[in-house]
């Protein structure tokens, strides 16, 4: 392959193998819903433990709240590629292997379950008092409360949150797939970086911020949707 | 019916504890509506959180129809609290929920089946006058009609008791009349017990018989709303009395409910009406124009205010559905305000 520079080597897209470039979309795709969902399930819990804990003053909950509170602000700072590395070992342990796209789960939803606990956490404060209130006086059960009214209640919140975190993992799987578990961050760096074919980091580049921009028209539409206020 | 002994209710604040009800014992009766008035921070809704469980005394007692509450776990209470509605300033609706949804809300928590839940919703929506916003959201309703659903919501479980915190704070003057006319019908109609919290006497002087009157966390004054009115022993009470009276004036549930046993057919309806409105011959007029219809005055007065004369009316009006729609439509154009007290 003759290497083709300057501005030019963006547009040479016979290089661009496009059975090869589907595969990629294919796994970023899957990688990113799969670990959207994962995180929902996990953010969910982790903020409403958050959420439920805060404002309680009994002894187990104070301490519950300062073990998810530590636990969130921890692997929320820690840098995503970072993370990656360090959680290496786990990933062995746990998926039984380091390369292809079901190794970048683990540190995928390590990163993001905390930042989309914290928007789950600050959703459901935002639920007006007056309302819990009121539930509260028909007799509701904490659990009632939880999914009669907090759920429904955050729910445009919920869904944003889930939005800007769905964004920031299509970011992630990118950065996931230099260091092997494919998809196409993976090809952008494999085949258009190191084999210097700029055309295939370009194709890459577009694919990715179409997934991200039906990412933010799903989320946005939805919120339309389900908001009534 | 509900009962509070020498209930005293502390908070901490800034780690220095607060008395926000002091001493407190009071006794309000099955089937009356009881004010309970004083100015914000006087400790009211604190009182009235009492009432239903949603917060505990830090000293005395609480009784729920002769039942002690305050040893009661969250789980005990829950089917109590079933039976004590309650409605709010703010109407705390569910924005998520249609209108017909939130109705249905505590009947859900209940545990009561669908089919069931509609059925009864709907009665309610009739009995607030609102059938036809059933799939409206909450945010598309007016503040009147929002508290319509809020006591739709708060009867749907067959409460013996209703409990209203500031409940037409939020709402202008004629909206307040047609929320308070509904709860003394309900109080009436339904048999069910009204606590109603305010600042505003002109409410408790509409539709309660009794008042307890609040001040920094104490009862300060309880009787009959005429002795309230007619006699204020306290300096809060008379103030409150004398703002109550800047406003127009308009009759006392107590006269209301005379006025209904002493005329007890035909449809009743009071008018409001201004200085002007006052010279002209409209009754005269209507009696020519629909010579079937009867219509006969039962009481009434002028008053002066700030604003000139106010006057009202209440008339008696003995016709057939269709000559009495046409009218109420043409009292409804000359004068301010005409509220039916009641159909005939
Ligand atoms: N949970 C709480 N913690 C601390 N202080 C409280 C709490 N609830 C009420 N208070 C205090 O108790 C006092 C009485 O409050 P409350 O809400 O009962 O007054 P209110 O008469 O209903 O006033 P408003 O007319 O403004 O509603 C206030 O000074 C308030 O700050
Ligand atoms: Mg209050």
């Amino acid at each position: 392959m003759d290497k083709l520079n300057g501005f030019q080597s963006y547009f040479q897209f016979k290089q661009v193998n496009w059975p090869s470039m589907w595969q990629a979309t294919f796994e970023t795709v899957w990688l990113t819903i799969v670990s959207v969902l994962l995180v929902a399930i996990l953010g969910l819990a982790l903020g409403l433990i958050l959420y439920q804990t805060n404002a309680s003053s009994g002894r187990v909950s104070r301490i519950l709240n300062g073990i998810v509170a530590l636990f969130v602000n921890i692997f929320r700072s820690i840098p995503f590629i970072i993370l990656i590395v360090l959680l290496i070992p786990l990933t062995k342990g746990l998926m039984g292997t380091m390369i292809g796209p079901k190794a970048a789960i683990p540190a995928l939803i390590m990163s993001a379950a905390p930042f989309y606990a914290r928007l789950v956490e600050s959703a459901f404060r935002e639920v007006d008092d007056g309302v819990l209130e009121a539930t509260r006086s028909m007799g509701a059960s904490k659990a009632q409360i939880v999914w009669q009214v907090l759920l429904p209640e955050s729910m445009p919140a919920l869904v944003s949150g889930l939005t800007v975190t769905a964004i920031s993992l299509v970011g992630y799987t990118a950065m996931a797939g230099v260091i092997g578990a494919g998809g196409l961050g993976n090809l952008a760096y494999q085949d258009g970086f190191q084999a210097n074919q700029n055309a295939i980091t370009l194709v890459a580049t577009v694919i990715i911020l179409i997934i991200v921009f039906v990412c933010q028209k799903i989320g946005d539409l939805v919120v339309q949707h389900i908001d009534h206020r | 019916m509900l009962q509070l002994k020498q209930v005293g209710k502390t908070f901490i604040r800034e780690q220095k504890t607060f008395a926000a009800l002091t001493d407190v014992s009071l006794n309000i009766e099955a089937g009356e509506i009881y004010g309970i008035i004083g100015y914000s921070g006087a400790g009211k809704s604190t009182l009235m959180r009492l009432l239903n469980g949603l917060e505990k005394p830090t000293t005395g007692d609480v009784l729920v129809e002769g039942q002690s509450i305050v040893g009661l776990s969250e789980q005990a209470m829950r089917p109590i609290r079933q039976k004590i509605g309650m409605i709010f300033q703010h109407f705390n609706l569910l924005w998520s929920k249609t209108v017909l949804e939130n109705i249905m809300l505590p009947l859900k928590l209940a545990g009561v089946p669908k089919a069931q839940r509609q059925a009864k919703a709907r009665e309610l929506l009739k009995v607030v006058e609102l059938t036809h916003l059933e799939a409206a959201y909450p945010s598309e309703l007016s503040g009147g009609q929002k508290q319509r659903v809020a006591i739709a919501r708060a009867l749907i479980s067959d409460p013996k008791i209703l409990l209203c915190d500031e409940a037409t704070s939020a709402l202008d003057p004629k909206t307040t009349n047609s929320i308070l006319t509904l709860l003394a019908q309900i109080n009436r109609e339904m048999g069910i017990t009204i606590v109603l919290v305010t600042h505003e006497m002109e409410a408790v002087r509409r539709i309660c018989q009794r008042i307890a009157v609040m001040e920094n966390g104490r009862l300060i004054e309880e009787g009959t709303v005429h002795e309230i009115f007619e006699k204020p022993k306290t300096e809060a009470t008379q103030a409150l009395v004398a703002e109550s009276l800047m406003v127009t004036p308009s009759e006392t549930a107590a006269s209301i409910n005379q006025l209904l046993e002493r005329v007890p057919n035909g449809t009743i309806v009071q008018l409001r009406f201004n200085e002007a409105q006052s010279s002209q011959p409209v009754i005269g007029r209507l009696m020519r124009q629909y010579p079937t219809v009867e219509i006969s005055v039962i009481s009434g007065s002028l008053q002066q205010t700030i604003n000139g004369a106010l006057g009202y009316l209440y008339i008696q009006i003995q016709a057939n559905p269709s000559d009495l729609k046409a009218v109420l439509a043409e009292l409804a154009q000359q004068t301010i305000e005409v509220e039916v007290v009641r159909h005939g």
